[in-house]
């Protein structure tokens, strides 16, 4: 992932997802998430192949009667 | 009549029962108290006192017929105005859903209404519950009834307001990224947002299907664990609830003492304004007394929990307003409709990968913590700052601002795990500290077991605000 976010990815997302922006708002909304964006990126989280959303159920409900 | 404002929930639930005052006076009383409070902390979106009253005399008529059945036999309720009932209105605090009739009713208000309790009115919030200050551009700011120029917190504003003013002794919030939390630490009461599943959203505002939670605002834990062990429990309306545990009402009346507290050794303990840090010292004191073993603990990097949960949140709020998004963006809040507008700017790729990593960023917490049972963290920094100063609407240093008053709150909603918020403390100038609790997933009961502890031997959570 990048560290940053431009202006330009931000409008390619949005005219994918049919949302009008102007260009001041994606300037915006590059500032405003780039920080977000460096922090996750800086992690460095290293997934399995095998990971999915709902592994997060199965880790929770381990804890069920402890 | 007995000062219902002296009374929690349990208390006032016990005195109807006793036929110490009929439901018609409690509700009476409240509406009166409503009257008086409302122009100053603009708590209600809607008052329904003609309903109110009718159902209070017919809960009289019950009672005195001895078929009164359920917990809350008689008490008026309300909540934030994000649980639909069927064939009325729910706005969810902005003008996109003006005069928007509900389908269907909120499984959460089905069981408390089978336990007895009936609406008086419906409560403020912000904009489609994605705001943690309580500023609405549509409705106005509703105001801490501890100092009305100072914020509620959000997004349950109106929930939190009205509990401490003792309007309501009890509603339901939501909490997503905080919006329990952080108006239960701002407004001095106690907050509970459950573990992710554990307590049905069918038929509420969604704002992230994967960080929603709904739970009670509420007077003390033993409120709090009361209105749980209504609301919560498998519904099939709800697939995330679906083999979870039904409330324990004994585990949640247990003792505490032995159990294992974790203080962060860093994170939730940087920075923090001296009247958090003096409540927090004074508050491990008092659960030392009570037997619990008190020890460090290092916590995972919390700011990249953080960061997951708002990437998380971001895409999944876009995505659920997309379709007004795309054609009546303008009817938006400007805060709002910027935040909305920040989810356009992750990858799906990005948004997975945060997605995939909550079930490994639970095992990692859960291997940093061993076997302490509950992690006591501030809920913010501060205490309650003003409306005027956190009065930012549309513009640009607006997120860096909502992301430092929500710092404290985020991992735990990435993590799905329950946090009690108690008052425990306030600060020189007058305004409360709420302390957060935070348990392994599905150790809510102990945590209200915790909580009842805690406040039989405090009492901040008997503060009651004066009207101004």
């Amino acid at each position: 992932m990048p560290d940053d976010i431009s202006a330009d990815r931000v409008t390619a997302i949005a005219t994918a997802a049919r949302v009008p922006l102007a260009p001041a708002d994606a300037e915006r909304i590059a500032r405003a998430v780039s920080p977000t964006v460096a922090r996750f990126a800086r992690a460095k989280i290293d997934l399995s192949l095998e990971t999915e959303p709902a592994t997060f159920v199965a880790v929770q409900r381990r804890e069920i009667g402890r | 009549m007995t000062d219902p404002a002296e009374l929690t929930l349990t208390e006032i639930a016990a005195a109807l029962r006793r036929r110490t005052f009929s439901s018609a006076e409690l509700t009476r009383w409240m509406l009166a108290r409503i009257g008086r409070w409302q122009p100053i902390i603009n708590a209600f979106v809607r008052i329904e006192e003609d309903e109110a009253l009718a159902a209070a005399k017919k809960a009289d008529r019950a009672l005195a017929r001895g078929k009164a059945k359920g917990a809350l036999y008689g008490v008026p309720l309300a909540h934030k105005d994000m649980y639909y009932i069927k064939g009325k209105v729910s706005e969810c605090g902005s003008k996109v859903r003006k005069g928007w009739i509900a389908p269907a009713t909120a499984t959460v208000l089905t069981r408390l209404a089978a336990a007895g309790s009936f609406p008086i009115g419906a409560l403020h919030m912000s904009e489609f519950a994605y705001s943690p200050t309580g500023h609405n551009s549509y409705l106005g700011p509703a105001c801490n009834a501890w100092d009305a120029k100072c914020i509620t917190g959000g997004s349950s504003s109106g929930s939190a307001t009205a509990v401490a003013a003792r309007l309501v002794p009890a509603a339901l919030g939501s909490d997503t990224g905080g919006s329990i939390r952080l108006p239960a630490h701002f407004c001095g009461v106690t907050g509970f947002k459950p573990t992710y599943g554990r307590v049905s959203r069918a038929n509420a505002l969604p704002l992230s299907f994967t960080l929603d939670t709904v739970g009670p605002l509420a007077l003390s834990a033993e409120d709090a664990g009361l209105i749980m062990g209504i609301i919560a429990g498998p519904d099939p309306l709800d697939p995330t609830t679906l083999g979870a545990p039904a409330w324990n009402a004994r585990a949640a009346r247990a003792s505490s003492k032995g159990l294992r507290i974790g203080v962060p050794a860093r994170f939730y303990v940087d920075d923090l304004e001296s009247d958090i840090a003096s409540a927090l010292d004074a508050t491990i004191v008092v659960l030392r007394k009570l037997g619990a073993k008190i020890s460090k603990v290092e916590l995972p990097d919390q700011a990249v929990v953080s960061a997951a949960a708002l990437i998380v949140l971001a895409v999944e709020a876009t995505s659920a307003h997309a379709p007004w998004l795309r054609i009546r963006g303008a009817d938006y809040g400007p805060q709002v409709r910027n935040r909305l507008q920040n989810g356009l700017a992750y990858s799906a790729v990005e948004y997975l990968e945060a997605l995939r990593w909550r079930g490994p960023a639970l095992a990692a917490h859960l291997d940093a913590i061993g076997d302490v049972d509950v992690i006591i963290a501030p809920a913010s920094r501060s205490v309650a700052p003003t409306i005027a100063a956190t009065d930012l609407g549309g513009m640009p240093e607006a997120e860096a601002a909502i992301q430092a008053i929500t710092r404290f709150m985020r991992p735990v909603n990435f993590l799905g795990l329950p946090t009690l918020v108690v008052p425990a403390g306030q600060s020189k100038s007058g305004l409360p500290i709420g302390m957060q609790l935070i348990g392994r997933p599905f150790g809510d009961e102990t945590l209200i077991a915790l909580g009842r502890a805690f406040q039989a031997a405090t009492d901040h959570h008997r503060r009651i605000p004066a009207l101004p």
